[in-house]
């Protein structure tokens, strides 16, 4: 069926990617890692692969719900105008019933029977949710279950269908960015981006752009099909919605518009098997773990609670937990890891601490919640970015800065633990010869004490240490 | 719980969420606390740059204008502006220069406004860099300086062309046109320079210890000092400064 040549799943991407820019949304070049390249359609590109919750922010009009049907449907290939008639708008008065699905009253009243008929924006490739946070609480609730983990209940009914990635949009006002949401819908975000303006030049091509989404990722016949299985049998329809790949994107080349096909399901698990297999340099984990730790460690309170006050413990005074009320979840540690695993496979890179310094602040800056001594210590700085963001990347370079200073120590600890835990005949050494082979002794271990040291990673890091090599139980490979 | 076999065989058991967070991370080697190891990033992404960056056909082509110098610096200095790196780097780059120069067809021209736009580009004020294992010199090499530059080697035309101020010691000999166009600053030559030393110089000041095949004409100020046992051939000129072993020896137009 495809006369086109096989291309190779990540040229494809970047294929996939200029077509979008070129034709249908006109994202901005920026530089990451000294490679200029559109940014917030990359990192949504990323969140479609790792089925990841991607939240667009910006001022209404700027495209936030456009952009993402378009890139919904570029990648998936099922028609721009089923996800605009299907996508989840935001309401304060829209309930479970006109968001996950409502009983199928005549049955009830006829018959007594409970069934449910489910509404069809859960059965997308994509969950395109406008406007998240003015749904109810309660209808945030249901959906919370449903993009969490692909499964979604109406009373005693329960259908999965899952995983899926989901681009949410939300004009960004009220405390901290999030107007209203539910903490717990709220740390199921991975990751924000902005929409906004960056230039006065393009706005003759809005028209053309908006023509292009019409006539290449449009086809009303097939939505008009889809749209009446839905309202008489669920299954048919998520029949015909997984057979509907068939809009493609189309991209110029040398005059010509050819079409791109979307990312295929073959394509998709290579580019996961890719992800996950890139390799990782231990500044990347260790620099993860050290803002995991600077945010969660609380010498006051022992961990990081949004529900205690903010600590002016002297120790918690020099370490990035002070600047904002919320953790960093295991959640959001997932989610920066996966990401920048990504980013490094898109640019051809191995996995550094660059990448992992990327991504974190578009993960956490949502989250966060920071503080007012915070937000007023960057009140005066310049910047282009949104304000969350500017702030998660500042938090992230004075982590940055904190890491440079301290790490070393904590890598001299990780190379002894490393040679002691390699050495065969460990037990059959005295303390003099543990000590001359550089290997850590006994004595070492009881006098290493987490409370000497400063960084919250190196006392996580002596607490590991000790109960891996506790006692004489010690030395397990 | 994690249960994890020992190496007598026998299973061991460690409390539940302290799964062994050592074994996941590539072998660290023990350093003086004071090395910072992750000062890396800066020179793979500098190298980085440096792959992806092509001299435009024109400035290749025809040779050097200063319409082309300025249109490629711009552009190096926009690549380069989300770096963040140190002298150190830049040195360290600048060694790893040896192993980037097979293939490049434009390579002393590239590596020359590469070096002096990352050097112009960073925060620190002290550079020094390695030029004595290239086989083919930089050329332009402080283009448009600013700071305080040491050169270990030696450089093809062009050193400090359009310098603004600093000081740029070249520790070995320099290529013809050294120090055209300078505007100010101090240019030191250790070694040997080719003729038109300082052409078209406009202020600063060039001291050379070696010999001097010429001095280059259509200065229009500036000083050149001569400390080396040297009779260069001395071109036209408007104006500018001349002086031998510390004693004036031409002021304004030449012979």
């Amino acid at each position: 069926m495809c006369a086109h040549k096989q291309l190779e799943p990540r040229e494809k991407m970047f294929k996939l990617l200029t077509a979008v820019r070129q034709r249908y949304h006109d994202a901005p070049l920026e530089d990451v890692l000294g490679r200029t390249i559109p940014k917030n359609l990359v990192f949504m590109a990323l969140s479609y692969i790792l089925k990841r919750n991607h939240v667009l922010v910006g001022e209404p009009g700027w495209g936030k719900s456009t952009v993402s049907k378009i890139m919904a449907s570029a990648m998936s290939g099922l028609p721009y105008d089923i996800y605009d008639a299907l996508e989840m708008r935001g309401h304060p008065g829209k309930y479970e019933e006109k968001v996950v699905g409502r009983f199928d009253y005549g049955k009830l009243g006829k018959e007594g029977v409970e069934r449910t008929i489910w509404q069809g924006g859960i059965a997308l490739p994509v969950l395109v949710i406008d406007e998240i946070n003015r749904f109810s609480l309660d209808a945030q609730e249901a959906i919370l279950q449903g993009k969490d983990t692909g499964r979604w209940n109406y009373n005693n009914s329960s259908l999965y269908l899952g995983k899926k990635p989901t681009f949410s949009t939300m004009n960004q006002k009220g405390e901290n960015g999030h107007n209203g949401m539910l903490p717990a819908l709220l740390d199921r975000q991975d990751l924000i981006t902005e929409e906004r303006y960056y230039t006065n030049m393009n706005h003759e091509t809005y028209n053309l752009m908006k023509t292009a989404v019409e006539q290449d990722l449009c086809s009303p016949e097939h939505t008009k099909k889809v749209l009446e299985a839905l309202s008489k049998d669920f299954n048919e329809f998520t029949r015909l919605i997984s057979s509907s790949r068939i809009v493609r994107a189309r991209i110029e080349v040398e005059g010509r518009y050819e079409p791109v096909e979307p990312i295929s399901d073959d394509e998709y698990r290579h580019i996961i098997t890719e992800i996950d297999g890139v390799d990782v340099s231990n500044d990347a984990k260790l620099f993860l773990q050290a803002f995991m730790a600077e945010i969660n460690y609380s010498n006051r309170y022992g961990c990081k609670r949004e529900t205690d006050p903010i600590s002016d413990d002297t120790h918690d005074r020099n370490y990035a937990g002070v600047s904002v009320h919320s953790s960093f979840s295991p959640r959001s540690v997932m989610a920066a890891e996966q990401y920048s695993k990504g980013l490094a496979w898109f640019l051809g890179d191995t996995l550094a601490l660059d990448h992992v310094r990327t991504m974190i602040p578009y993960v956490f800056a949502l989250k966060a919640g920071f503080t007012d001594d915070y937000r007023n210590a960057h009140g005066a700085d310049e910047r282009t970015d949104l304000e969350i963001l500017h702030l998660a990347k500042k938090l992230v370079a004075d982590v940055y800065d904190r890491y440079a200073k301290s790490i070393q120590p904590v890598k001299n600890l990780i190379a002894k633990i490393q040679k002691t835990m390699a050495e065969p005949e460990y037990e059959l050494l005295t303390e003099g010869q543990r000590k001359s082979r550089e290997l850590l002794t006994k004595k070492e271990i009881d006098d290493m004490k987490p409370e000497d040291h400063d960084h919250p990673l190196m006392k996580d890091f002596i607490m590991a240490m000790k109960s891996i090599f506790k006692g004489e139980k010690a030395f397990y490979e | 719980m994690v249960i994890l076999r020992r190496r007598d065989g026998a299973e061991g058991i460690i409390p539940g969420n302290m799964r062994n967070p050592f074994t996941g991370l590539k072998p660290e080697m023990a350093q003086s606390e004071r090395t910072q190891q992750i000062s890396e990033t800066a020179l793979v992404r500098i190298t980085r740059v440096w792959k992806a960056f092509t001299l435009p056909g024109l400035i290749s082509m025809i040779g050097v204008s200063k319409e082309g110098c300025d249109e490629v610096t711009q552009e190096l200095m926009s690549r380069m502006k989300n770096i963040e790196y140190t002298a150190k780097d830049v040195e360290e780059f600048s060694k790893r220069l040896v192993t980037l120069q097979e293939g490049e067809e434009n390579f002393p021209l590239k590596a020359g406004l590469f070096l002096s736009a990352l050097i112009n580009n960073a925060k620190d004020e002290d550079f020094v860099v390695h030029t004595a294992q290239l086989k083919r010199k930089p050329t332009c090499l402080g283009y448009l300086n600013t700071k305080n530059v040491v050169v270990e080697g030696g450089l093809a035309w062009g050193a400090a062309y359009r310098m603004i101020t600093g000081t740029f010691e070249v520790k070995g000999n320099i290529g013809k046109a050294g120090g055209r166009n300078m505007d100010c600053g101090e240019l030191i030559i250790r070694g040997n320079a080719q003729k038109e030393l300082g052409k078209q110089m406009k202020g600063g000041k060039i001291s050379t210890y070696g010999k001097v095949v010429s001095v280059g004409g259509d200065r229009k100020g500036g000083e050149i000092h001569l400390e080396g046992e040297t009779e260069p051939y001395i071109e036209a000129t408007r104006d500018g400064k001349i002086y031998k072993k510390g004693e004036l020896f031409q002021d304004g137009h030449g012979r």
